[in-house]
């Protein structure tokens, strides 16, 4: 497998009254070609913010995004418009993410027309036409307006037009947190089928480890802005390294009720803010294992073998 | 048995006005519901399922254009329905209080914390403001806040999400209501707040003694709490079981498909069972069952009448002429 | 792209057939229009009476049976009659003929300074609110200066500076409106430009300029439209009221405002001097707020989603 995208010691903060936002820091990850990584955190551990930053939606602090070997930050203009068409985004919100005044068929063919693919109005209409039959709506929805679909099919709607540009790594930020389960089933299924036919590379952001656990190949955690614990998915949920990992997977209610009283990991005290984040590790006010290392030093994320990958002073057993 | 139930709700119909049409439409459509006693129900299905709906018609919130056309919410005897608002108005926070989804829209922004607890407190009961703020703060510990002296002045903006539901909780809870109703609490939460607010509910049901009525989509949430579970389809109730059964053989195609179609039981590259299609619409329900045109496994007859609500054994009631046991097979 | 045949696999094609043939039912915003004027009576009644005066000012020569600036020194201020049926004025004028007539000024006087600060102060608040923070801050200061002056006050500075025409009264009156639609058209600018619908446009790679004129502009077109007919009533009324104060429209030029004026005079004696032309504000006024306010009532919800 090749590198199809590389993020180094990307750093973004907010500027906020006294101080700054550090929504993201020093976050350095990539991402194969036709693999799906999961980015899995809270809601306010930054991985929103790090897929913007990939898309050049927010401008960097710092740090430098390659994308097939090109950095982002070098090229200009027509240049990059260009390559960036090999980078698209599904949003989480069916119902923010389609303009509420143009029809199914304007909205897919928005992308075409800005970067002036095919040769006519008449081309990219039939492009449009194709695309919505292949993300599974009918083709005569063409004329109709987002508020005559559901969710779920207006979500079908937003990865149809991500996918107009030929893309091949998606950013998938949080695609069916607002869709119900037997929808939420549709979609995913629908990336799946993408995937194999397209051979797509996904990054998938999602707050729902199920999900994450379901759908990616390799998954990342994320805590207050930096990257805790990164491993093939297999192998984080089966041997969780950082204790934030572990009482995450904890967490997650388990459709099974005969698992409700099993052990579960606890956290000490209060949520910490990033707007002041804490000394050392991040995590450590919340750790029941931090002791004066964790307090005064920052981790670095150190690879246990396995291309298992954990930012911790005392890394658990697996 | 009798003393067993707390609240039975017979043949519920709720219907909803909208502008402009003459025809309402129905909601709720027939719900029969038995709470016990220090028992945690959960009422289960997707968004328009008529499950949120439900509650606040047992609780006389619905909106303006709502209304119950039929029905009876027995509540320790009592028909909470055919009461007076002002009767009503004694009973809700008192006996029965609700948690919603989103603390902030139900806590007042401009009234400190212990202001909103104490006043609830004091509308219900005749104590003074001094014992009301001793007891106010006694329950936000309780309710697991670090410093309830240092909240109690606190508004709730200054409050995280994890701390408003553990607020409103406390709220929910100071008068020691025989009834909780809690609608999708944690659903806006992140899950390792999630985790605590369940616990918390479970804890204080075991030291008080509360029913909880657990409104949700999530089943997790459900395997985790609950002791019973209604399981909602299209204003209707399609399955009820003890939980245990539910999660092992559960038998509507409904619910058998919403089992299936939760990513934990599935490998990567494996595919997800999905339920075809969409909820229907309220005004233009099908014939007969109204799962069949998405069911894998309607017939004729599914099409045309209407299935009754089947006892299959030990309370595991099921709406299908077809019950199949034995859960995500599918 | 691949074949069609690749396009389609089993499963699609299947839930192509059935799963999506459902559509939830629920109108656009013109549709929603419609439906308003089949409930809103008023709204209704508004559009009608707007109708019946545009065309009553299109066609004042074929409506009228006499000449509104003919004088007769034989029918001097007589009463409402058959033949005279708002009466005539002091120079034996129909008065029915001069508000008729007097339509056309004070229509347009209502309808070009809509249009004018409608266009001005949509371009200003759609710059405002998409070019930065240094833009913003001058447009809206300036806007801030202008709603914070006695729009009444200002209107005559410009008039008594410019000099008394019916163009420098399109300026004035253009002047006190801009300030209000650009604030409008700004916080929406703000609102919609942080949705995800515009942010899914910058990740596709379209232009600021695209952006702005296919999202955010045909997003504001419904308040706008709303704005446009609530502004109309707005400079009938600052007409009236500047022509009453002598700077507004002047002889012989005649708006119902002027009319008002001139026949306060006699107002003790002929009421109808004043009555007709005051009642023809009121209907006119009345029925633009009413459509304005229907069609914001249809509008609105239609804007949460």
């Amino acid at each position: 497998m090749s590198e199809l995208l590389r993020a180094e010691h990307l750093v973004k903060e907010f500027p906020v009254r006294g101080g700054a936002v550090h929504a993201v820091s020093d976050v350095s990850f990539s991402i194969e070609k036709g693999e799906t990584l999961g980015l899995v955190g809270e809601s306010g551990c930054g991985k929103s913010t790090l897929g913007k930053l990939l898309l050049d939606l927010l401008p960097l602090t710092s740090g430098k995004v390659y994308f097939k070997e090109q950095d982002l930050s070098q090229i200009h203009g027509e240049e990059k418009r260009v390559m960036r068409r090999g980078m698209q985004m599904i949003f989480q919100d069916p119902y923010a993410s389609l303009d509420p005044r143009m029809s199914v068929g304007q909205i897919i063919m928005e992308p075409l027309n800005a970067h002036r693919i095919g040769k006519n109005r008449r081309e990219r209409a039939d492009m449009a036409r194709e695309l919505i039959s292949r993300v599974g709506l009918r083709p005569e929805f063409f004329i109709r307006y987002p508020h005559q679909f559901s969710g779920g099919q207006r979500q079908r709607i937003g990865i149809a037009r991500a996918l107009a540009l030929n893309p091949e790594l998606i950013i998938c930020d949080e695609p069916v947190s607002a869709l119900d389960v037997s929808i939420q089933a549709q979609i995913l299924n629908l990336l799946g089928d993408l995937q194999k036919q397209l051979g797509l590379t996904y990054l998938f952001i999602s707050h729902d480890l199920n999900v994450v656990r379901y759908l990616s190949d390799r998954v990342i955690v994320m805590f207050l802005g930096q990257i805790c614990e990164m491993a093939g998915t297999e192998e984080l949920y089966a041997h969780p390294r950082h204790p934030y990992t572990r009482f995450l997977l904890s967490s997650v209610p388990q459709p099974d009720p005969t698992l409700r009283n099993r052990e579960r990991a606890l956290l000490a005290g209060e949520a910490s803010s990033p707007v002041d984040p804490p000394s050392g590790c991040r995590f450590h006010p919340r750790c029941p294992y931090a002791d004066t290392v964790c307090r005064s030093e920052k981790p670095a994320l150190r690879g246990t073998g396995d291309g298992h990958m954990c930012a911790c002073h005392h890394p658990l057993e697996g | 048995m009798q003393e067993n139930t707390l609240l039975r709700v017979k043949g519920l119909y709720t219907s909803f006005a909208s502008d402009g049409r003459k025809d309402r439409a129905t909601a709720v459509n027939g719900v029969d519901l038995t709470i016990p006693r220090r028992k945690t129900v959960g009422l289960v299905g997707e968004s328009g399922c008529g499950k949120s709906v439900t509650a606040l018609s047992i609780m006389g919130l619905l909106a303006d254009n709502g209304r119950v056309d039929a029905g009876k919410a027995l509540f320790n005897g009592e028909d909470l329905l055919a009461l007076s608002d002002r009767e009503m108005r004694k009973i809700r926070g008192n006996r029965i209080s609700m948690i919603f989804q989103e603390p902030m829209t139900s806590l007042n922004p401009v009234l400190t914390v212990g202001r909103q607890i104490s006043e609830a407190l004091r509308l219900h009961s005749d104590i003074s403001s001094r014992e009301a703020k001793q007891k106010c703060i006694e329950i936000l510990d309780k309710v697991g806040i670090p410093e309830p002296e240092k909240r109690f002045v606190c508004y709730p903006h200054q409050l995280s999400g994890g701390l408003r539901q553990r607020v409103m909780i406390g709220m929910a809870m100071v008068l020691k209501p025989d009834l909780l109703i809690a609608d999708e609490p944690t659903t806006a939460l992140d899950v390792s707040i999630e985790a605590q607010i369940l616990r918390l509910m479970r804890g204080l049901q075991e030291e008080e003694g509360t029913s909880i009525l657990m409104i949700t989509h999530n089943l997790g949430v459900v395997a985790e709490i609950c002791d019973e579970v209604y399981v909602m389809y299209a204003g209707e109730v399609v399955e009820r079981a003890d939980v245990f059964t539910l999660f092992r053989e559960c038998a509507h195609p409904y619910t058998r498909g919403l089992m299936a179609s939760l990513p934990r039981m599935r490998a990567k590259g494996e595919k997800l069972y999905n339920i075809r299609g969409t909820v229907p619409n309220l005004r233009a329900m099908p014939a007969g069952c109204r799962f069949s045109p998405r069911c894998d496994f309607a017939c004729e007859k599914c099409r045309r009448e209407k299935p009754p609500l089947e006892d299959l054994g030990n309370g595991h009631l099921c709406r299908c002429f077809f019950p199949e046991k034995g859960g995500d097979t599918l | 792209m691949k074949s069609k045949k690749d396009v389609y696999s089993a499963e699609v094609a299947q839930e192509m057939l059935e799963a999506e043939a459902e559509i939830q039912t629920s109108e656009g915003v013109f549709k929603s229009i419609l439906t308003m004027f089949r409930r809103n009576k008023a709204a209704l009644l508004g559009l009608i009476v707007i109708v019946i005066i545009l065309l009553m000012a299109f066609f004042a020569p074929v409506v009228c049976r006499w000449n509104p600036t003919e004088i007769r020194l034989s029918e001097i201020k007589k009463g409402p009659s058959a033949e005279h049926w708002f009466g005539t004025d002091e120079l034996g004028r129909d008065v029915f003929a001069r508000v008729v007539y007097g339509s056309r000024v004070s229509l347009m006087i209502g309808f070009v300074p809509s249009i004018i600060s409608l266009v001005l102060g949509t371009l200003l608040g759609l710059a405002a609110g998409f070019l930065g923070k240094k833009v913003d801050a001058v447009i809206m200061r300036l806007a801030d200066v202008v709603l914070a002056f006695p729009s009444l006050l200002l209107a005559m500075v410009v008039m008594y500076t410019l000099g008394t025409s019916i163009l420098n009264l399109f300026i004035a009156l253009s002047i006190i409106d801009w300030a209000g639609t650009a604030r409008i058209v700004r916080a929406q600018t703000l609102s919609l430009k942080e949705k995800e619908f515009v942010e899914a446009a910058r990740s596709m790679g379209v232009s600021r300029w695209k952006i702005v004129f296919r999202h955010i502009l045909p997003n504001c077109l419904p308040n706008l439209i709303v704005l446009f007919t609530l502004n109309i009533p707005g400079s009938i009324m600052w007409e009236s009221s500047l022509s009453f104060l002598g700077v507004g429209t002047q002889p012989p030029d005649s708006s119902w405002g002027l009319m008002v004026s001139q026949g306060k005079e006699f107002a003790y004696m002929c009421p109808w001097l004043i009555l007709a032309p005051g009642l023809a504000i009121l209907v006119t006024v009345m029925a633009f707020n009413f459509l304005g306010d229907g069609l914001r009532d249809a509008i609105d919800p239609y804007m949460k989603t």
